[in-house]
């Protein structure tokens, strides 16, 4: 995601805010420029920021962040045609201004949300911008998340300052034998992967630090496992960088892979992720700067992201494409 | 202790918190019974009428933030509706948001959890295959009692519309709810805020609302956390946090077999061992093995419940500086 500290100003939050809802009140026609940069068409609702992926059996869904309350959804029938939907708790919730600054409406990033078994479910964050004072809530929808019968089951990791990670970013990932580990963290010391119940998706076990980067900062960890030639691996999707600065950010996606769920993960050089490394995906072009925020069907077939268009205000906009496997077993670059 | 010991006791604690913290306020639980829970008890015993549980089981003595003044001059006993039988689940939930503005919404949501987390459950065994289901032995009792509260919560669920569900769940900002109120008051570490918001939190311990703070109502600086003054770190912080877990449960919230802490990880895990609150977290805290380890426990549950009864909000601040 994020609203990273403290290299970070305020400043392009706002921005974003705006100049997505202009886009959002634009509609289609006025996104056809980006839509036409993007790898897929696109066109529709595409102001975004963290977009989530998920497809189930007939809708493709896109959650992402918003700043002024609630998880942003948006839905398709095909994954090109985009329509903004009503947010998650678009009202807010009590316990979120435990973590934001008083009258301040909350903001809730980088949600990680799909369907576990029967149950619809969003990890979300709630922070305020720089502060190490946050957390990663849960909600449920029984049913799934077509259902919308969203329920909130309150935060599942919180951290203060002088904690050793700040509980943002949050994703879940599964083991090739079904068992759910949740990913997460940004800045102080980056990405961490901790199992969960595979009954209440409440942390269930201790934190493993699986990336971190001193230099450039890590965030928006997302863990899927993938087979080429018969060997499956896990990798890790994470973005470095500065987000949020419009035209100016210096987003960029990189992997990372493991023969274990919580590492160590190496990038294609061979470079610990834990170390700085990371094999890179996609980073800033001529126009579209910054992608990051990414996310990827379960079975790696799909990524989406964000990028900052230069051309209007730097306002973020959704690109997905095609994820190309190598036959070394490595992701190709989506742009 | 070991770093490693540390950080699977931490893992467990973590897990019960979890469970705690969703799944809270079983049904008709009869007290735990800490041993030095006495004194506690006998505080509230001088306060008027005891409080009636409706299964007419033998209750905790009401926490004075549990017994409350209707608008209409009648008593509202939310505590009882903890107590109620299962299959009034229903009933008891409407009753507790009727009265949201004394502290009701906190109540219906804790209601409202078991039902999300019956959900849950069906939603593990839809999703796991056989051979990742817990083998559990049905003459335990403790999996029959398990097996008892499931059918007995389902039965009480099943008559709630989804709506209400949501309503009970889902608390807006602003929300009318005096203990949910103070619960979510933004105050930052150390603060006036802060000093302020414990000041109200121990001006009504309502137990229900101290289960849901757990650990969370002490003072944290760094890694340790706070109590009397001092740091507490390492294996001494685990202890101080299985007793916060247990604290409630001296001041009146009933913990025994019908707790989730203790029927949550039967039908989930099949760990059926446990047949209270306080046998569950002083197994996680290997306490059985070791007796000095319960009694640190207990001994740390007496001093803050002291605190609480008091109240001394000075013991839970952090030192200045």
């Amino acid at each position: 995601m994020t609203l990273a500290f403290p290299r970070l100003t305020r400043l392009p939050r706002g921005l974003t805010r705006g100049i997505t809802r202009g886009l959002l009140a634009l509609g289609a026609a006025a996104l056809a420029t980006a839509a036409a940069a993007a790898p897929w068409t696109l066109s529709g609702s595409l102001g975004t920021h963290d977009p989530n992926i998920y497809k189930t059996s007939t809708t493709w869904w896109i959650f992402e962040t918003t700043d002024n309350n609630g998880i942003g959804v948006k839905f398709s029938n095909d994954g090109h045609a985009w329509t903004q939907g009503v947010p998650i708790f678009g009202s807010g919730l009590s316990w979120w201004q435990q973590y934001v600054a008083a009258g301040k409406p909350a903001q809730v990033w980088a949600p990680g949300c799909g369907e576990w078994g029967s149950m619809g479910y969003c990890y979300y964050a709630v922070s305020s911008f720089g502060s190490q004072k946050s957390a990663i809530g849960l909600t449920t929808s029984a049913g799934g998340i077509a259902a919308g019968k969203w329920v909130d089951q309150g935060a599942v990791i919180t951290s203060a300052p002088g904690d050793n990670f700040n509980a943002i970013d949050p994703a879940l990932a599964r083991t090739t034998g079904g068992s759910p580990y949740l990913v997460y963290g940004s800045f102080w010391n980056g990405i961490f992967i901790r199992p969960v119940s595979s009954t209440t998706l409440k942390p269930s076990g201790t934190p493993v630090n699986i990336a971190r980067d001193t230099a450039n900062g890590i965030e928006n960890g997302f863990v899927i496992s993938h087979a080429t030639n018969g060997t499956t691996w896990y990798y890790l999707f994470a973005s470095k960088g500065a987000c949020c600065k419009g035209a100016n950010s210096t987003y960029r996606i990189v992997v990372g892979r493991s023969s274990s769920i919580t590492g160590p993960y190496t990038d294609k050089s061979g470079v610990a992720m834990m170390s700085g490394g990371g094999t890179v995906l996609a980073s800033s072009g001529s126009r579209f700067k910054g992608p990051g925020g990414q996310s990827l069907l379960a079975d790696g077939s799909v990524m989406a992201w964000h990028a900052y268009d230069a051309q209007n205000n730097g306002a973020p906009v959704l690109f997905i494409n095609n994820v190309t496997w190598g036959s070394d077993g490595w992701p190709q670059a989506v742009w | 202790m070991s770093p490693a010991r540390v950080a699977v006791l931490a893992a467990v604690m973590g897990a019960l918190t979890g469970f705690a913290a969703g799944w809270l306020a079983g049904p008709g639980r009869e007290p735990v019974t800490l041993a030095e829970a006495g004194a506690a008890r006998a505080a509230f015993q001088a306060l008027p009428g005891p409080e009636t549980g409706a299964t007419g089981a033998s209750a905790a003595p009401a926490p004075p933030a549990a017994r409350l003044a209707l608008a209409g001059g009648g008593p509202v006993d939310l505590g009882a509706l903890l107590r109620a039988p299962l299959s009034e689940l229903r009933s008891s939930l409407l009753t507790a948001l009727r009265h949201r503005s004394e502290g009701g919404w906190l109540y219906a949501r804790a209601l409202a959890r078991q039902c999300s987390a019956l959900e849950m459950i069906a939603m593990r065994e839809q999703l796991m295959p056989a051979t990742f289901q817990p083998v559990v032995d049905m003459n335990q009792p403790g999996v029959q009692r398990a097996q008892a509260i499931r059918d007995q919560l389902s039965a009480g669920c099943s008559q709630l519309q989804p709506d209400e569900l949501r309503e009970a769940m889902n608390v807006p900002p602003g929300a009318v709810d005096p203990l949910i109120a103070v619960m979510d008051r933004p105050a930052r570490p150390g603060s006036a805020e802060a000093r302020e918001r414990l000041t109200a939190i121990l001006a009504r311990p309502d137990p229900l609302m101290l289960a849901e703070l757990g650990p969370g109502l002490l003072a944290r600086e760094g890694e340790s956390l706070v109590f009397d003054g001092k740091r507490i770190d390492g294996d001494e912080r685990l202890l101080l946090e299985g007793a916060a877990m247990l604290l409630p449960c001296s001041l009146g919230l009933v913990c025994d077999g019908r707790d989730v802490i203790v029927w949550g990880p039967c039908l989930t895990d099949g760990v059926c061992e446990a047949s209270s609150r306080e046998e569950a977290v002083m197994n996680s805290l290997q306490a059985g093995e070791h007796p000095e380890r319960r009694a640190a426990v207990l001994a740390w549950v007496e001093r803050l419940r002291a605190a609480v009864v008091a109240p001394d909000v000075g013991r839970f601040l952090r030192p200045p500086g």
